[in-house]
């Protein structure tokens, strides 16, 4: 299908109310409609969502979304609606049964152009059916760099998603992603048939993010260093850490110093106050959300100031991705990073306790020697008690167990896993099973360690980072205007990210008053 | 802030020394931690009604492990608690409070006026429909505020989709959507009203609207000076409260004061009328009990077990107070075998049945210590 730049842009101000395209979309947009394969690289908020969701518009099909962020997919739907346009929905494991049951009807009946879905509702064969039966026009994969095992963020289930493509009769995909390396791009490129000419890249570079390095000695030194930025920098802004313990005790450090415009943010919390202080920080109730790097995906806010890393992320495409969420107004901002060097530890500690020992690797092949007979199932409790691991080491388990030929036709659901085990692999599969773990272990310490050397460069942050991701050394719009905004190293003038003194935040509590804190609820019509 | 984390220390020890009490000797510290959290087994069921923690049952449904186990080993550090064998069994352990123990939690009492809001809680009968109540409201009033400041689109705070399902079905029906509009903010203000200000401050500023998200228990905390835990305490029981207010106001007819707030309480969910706390399997035999089939008749309907069946009356006898049970035993029975579970001080069926001797089965008796103290007791061990 083809269609001129003239009619796209129509499309796109009626639909999203924008009069022009973004640097990017269009190249990516407009190949996508010629029917190729193409590998968009975006950097966060840079309208990723519009080069699926305009071809979603004038494709006679179905447009898929694979996206691995129930949360995203679910606020993005809410988005669309609100802009009026019904025909989106998501099909994920947030979904009770009846739910998911009425969606696939509703798609049978061709009531939706565009459907979000997770990887894991993607495997499931009646759904492959309904949607090949259905005709899908486009597959978009949002953070395509899940697929790369050199990823920083490898994710099992994105690894079937070529062969469920090429089962749907391979309609032109889109894999969409704002962090990949020269590496993981090839892969990527690589697994989904991509050529090098439909590989369309948008800088990583944000001109109007400062980046800054401060080294500390001791735990004590970074909190007093952090005490005083949180008390002068102009909000709103996030602190990330690596830990929920050093988020509840920052968090608590700040109420003590007064600033009580503060939250905690981590996976610890429910599912109720995670929303609530979200909404907060949304509405302009909170200036500073201290979080673990559960917090953020999804999370459209355009006047982030500022991002202060209290540890060094696990690796700079993390590190990216989460200070890509400063400034998406375009207003300038401040990325500071502390460094201690005993924080590549915390590192080491999660990465141990995310992958098998040998000893639990062995345990659990022996388990599965042990049952099988034909089609078999062993629960998550039945896995906890044998073989002594969580549900995210056991799928890690399983995903690897399959791909060594000891396991087939793996499925996952809520009481724990079917399987079909095949005789006589056990020797073979063990070392293979070791192999593979040990390299997917070794990746991520690859990633500490090129985290690690970035920040021993004491060049240039923005170019070295840049640089990182592939692009050219000393491109002419890398550069901010002036040096005095770029980094630690070639230059930051502070005080651009300071509050106002008239800033100040001391407001007394008005004393209560029922009625009025009704009204302010429920006005009167 | 240092002296408010010391208070919350100070709350929760006191509340578990309480808790531990009733069980020293007779059960581990575990216990309690189950009951603390709401753990659904016949154990827990038992030991609840067998200490009379019901206050206590689902307080604090998120209490991690290991927080429970660090606070155990402090209690046992600071000697209020000592870890000792059982009577009758030496290779078992249970423990035991100190003297030191006993002053600590004599002084906490009185700090936390703990006699004061214990008698209002009761999470063995309301734990779970406050719940659904209080996402309910949140969610209604989020909803509500929304469109009074004709803001169409927001992300809902309470993401449950029964929940969502509900406030929209509520919001579709003619008439509807004008009531809540009109009338939510005087049935709040009401019932609220006659609170005292602190607890109305604790209860309005967690709801959400157009123009602010609701506080955070740790908010709360700190703005009314008050530990968390207490806070969320504080909270249940007006909740509670609440509930029952809605509730026990005779019938629900339109002469009820609060008509909107008290349609919250009801199910309209797929567990009718049973509170929505059986399983499914039990609420369909319910509604089939309530048609007038007989447990046999079920059984060949069903292809059940007929103990299975049996199974469901228990706990049906448990959940749903307001069934009808007279068909299966006589308010005499009843009372006979309530009378020798507490003579003898146990739940063991085997027990009261011999000290019982003929004429009650094993369904009976279950039926009765299910029903003991008003549906609020447990469901007993098949022997």
């Amino acid at each position: 299908m083809q269609a001129t730049e003239h009619e796209l842009c129509g499309v796109l101000e009626r639909h999203f109310g924008y009069r022009s395209f973004r640097e990017g979309q269009l190249p990516i947009i407009s190949r996508v409609l010629s029917g190729q394969n193409v590998l968009g690289i975006l950097s966060t908020g840079g309208g990723k969502s519009i080069t699926y969701q305009l071809p979603a518009l004038v494709l006679p099909g179905l447009t898929l979304v694979v996206s691995p962020l129930i949360s995203l997919m679910i606020d993005q739907v809410q988005q669309l609606r609100r802009k009026g346009f019904r025909h989106a929905t998501y099909l994920n494991s947030a979904l009770t049964l009846p739910e998911i049951r009425q969606v696939l009807d509703e798609i049978d009946a061709g009531r939706y152009k565009l459907l979000y879905i997770s990887p894991e509702k993607l495997q499931q064969p009646q759904i492959i059916r309904l949607l090949k039966r259905r005709g899908v026009s486009l597959v978009a994969v949002d953070e395509a760099h899940c697929i790369s095992q050199w990823g920083h963020d490898f994710r099992t289930d994105y690894l079937r998603l070529p062969e469920i493509i090429a089962e749907l009769g391979s309609p032109p995909l889109l894999a969409v992603t704002a962090t990949a390396t020269q590496a993981v791009q090839e892969e990527i490129s690589h697994l989904f048939h991509i050529r090098t000419k439909n590989i369309i890249i948008l800088s990583i570079n944000r001109p109007n993010i400062a980046y800054d390095l401060i080294e500390v000695e001791s735990d004590k030194e970074k909190r007093e260093h952090l005490m005083d930025q949180l008390q002068s920098l102009r909000g709103p802004g996030i602190v990330y850490c690596s830990t929920r313990q050093s988020v509840d005790s920052l968090v608590e450090a700040c109420h003590a110093a007064g600033l009580t415009r503060t939250h905690t943010y981590h996976g610890g919390m429910n599912a109720m106050e995670r929303m609530l202080v979200q909404e907060q920080f949304m509405q302009g109730q909170l200036d500073v959300i201290i979080a673990t790097n559960a917090f953020g995906m999804g999370i459209d806010k355009g006047d982030i100031r500022y991002v202060l890393h209290y540890h060094v992320p696990a690796s700079i495409e993390a590190y990216t991705q989460e200070i890509g969420r400063i400034g998406r107004d375009g207003q300038p901002g401040y990325a500071c990073l502390y460094v201690q060097p005993d924080d590549q530890l915390i590192h080491h500690r999660l990465i141990q306790n995310e992958f098998p020992t040998d000893e639990e690797l062995r345990y659990f092949v022996e388990v599965l020697s042990g049952i099988h007979k034909g089609i078999d199932i062993l629960t998550h409790q039945q896995i906890q008690a044998w073989v002594g691991v969580g549900e995210t080491v056991a799928r890690m388990l399983f995903f690897y167990a399959e791909r060594a030929g000891l396991l087939q036709d793996v499925v996952m659901n809520r009481d724990g896993y079917q399987f079909r085990y095949i005789d006589g692999q056990e020797k073979a599969a063990l070392p293979l099973m070791r192999t593979h773990l040990e390299r997917t272990k070794q990746t991520k310490y690859a990633k500490l360690q090129d985290m690690q050397a970035w920040l021993t460069k004491k060049d240039c942050l923005r170019k070295t980072l840049t640089a990182y991701f592939g692009e050219a050394e000393g491109e002419s719009e890398a550069k901010p205007k002036a040096d005095l905004y770029c980094c630690c190293y070639c230059g930051l003038d502070q005080s651009v990210y300071m509050a106002q003194e008239s800033d100040d935040e001391s407001r007394d509590l008005p004393s209560w008053d029922l009625e009025a804190a009704l009204r302010m609820l429920f006005p009167k019509r | 802030m240092i002296q408010w984390q010391a208070r919350e220390h100070l709350f929760l020890h006191t509340i578990i020394l309480d808790g531990l009490r009733p069980l020293q000797g007779e059960r581990t510290t575990n216990s309690l931690f189950h009951i603390l959290r709401g753990r659904r087994a016949n154990q827990t069921y038992q030991d609840v009604h067998m200490y009379k923690l019901h206050h206590y049952y689902r307080m604090f449904p998120a209490f991690s492990r290991e927080r429970w186990d660090a606070i155990v080993k402090n209690l046992v550090e600071q000697n209020f608690v000592q870890i000792v064998p059982f009577r009758h069994n030496a290779n078992k352990w249970t423990f035991s409070i100190t003297p030191l123990g006993e002053k600590a939690w004599e002084e906490g009492r009185g700090q936390f006026a703990l006699d004061q809001w214990k008698p209002r809680l009761n999470g063995i009968s309301y734990a779970q429909p406050v719940r659904l109540f209080w996402m309910r409201l949140h969610l209604m009033a989020q909803t509500i505020s929304h469109l009074l400041y004709q803001e169409l689109a927001f992300s809902p705070i309470v993401q449950d989709k029964g929940v969502q399902q509900w406030v929209k079905q509520q919001l579709s029906m003619p008439g509807h959507r004008d009531q809540w509009m009109n009338q939510l903010f005087d049935e709040l203000f009401s019932i609220v009203n006659k609170w005292e200000p602190f607890l109305q401050e604790l209860f309005i500023l967690q709801l959400s609207g157009a123009r602010q998200a609701g506080l955070t228990v740790n908010q709360l905390a700190y703005r009314l000076d008050q530990p968390p835990s207490l806070i969320g305490v504080y909270m249940q029981a007006a909740l509670t409260d609440m509930y029952r207010q809605l509730t026990e106001s005779g019938e629900r007819d339109h002469q009820h004061p609060y008509p909107l707030l008290a349609s919250m309480c009801t199910d309209h969910a797929p567990a009718q009328s049973s509170g929505g706390r059986l399983s499914q399997s039990a609420n369909a035999t319910y509604r089939m009990i309530q048609q007038g089939l007989t447990p046999e008749e079920i059984v060949s309907l069903r292809r059940l077990k007929l103990s299975t069946v049996e199974d469901h009356l228990v706990e049906m006898a448990l959940y749903c107070p307001q069934w009808d049970m007279s068909g299966y035993i006589t308010e005499e029975q009843l009372q006979r075998v309530a009378a020798v579970s507490q003579e003898l001080g146990t739940g063991r069926l085997r027990l009261i049945k011999d000290a019982l001797g003929d004429g009650y089965s094993y369904l009976q008796i279950r039926l009765a210590l299910a029903r003991q103290g008003g549906g609020k007791t447990y469901a007993g061990n098949r022997t």
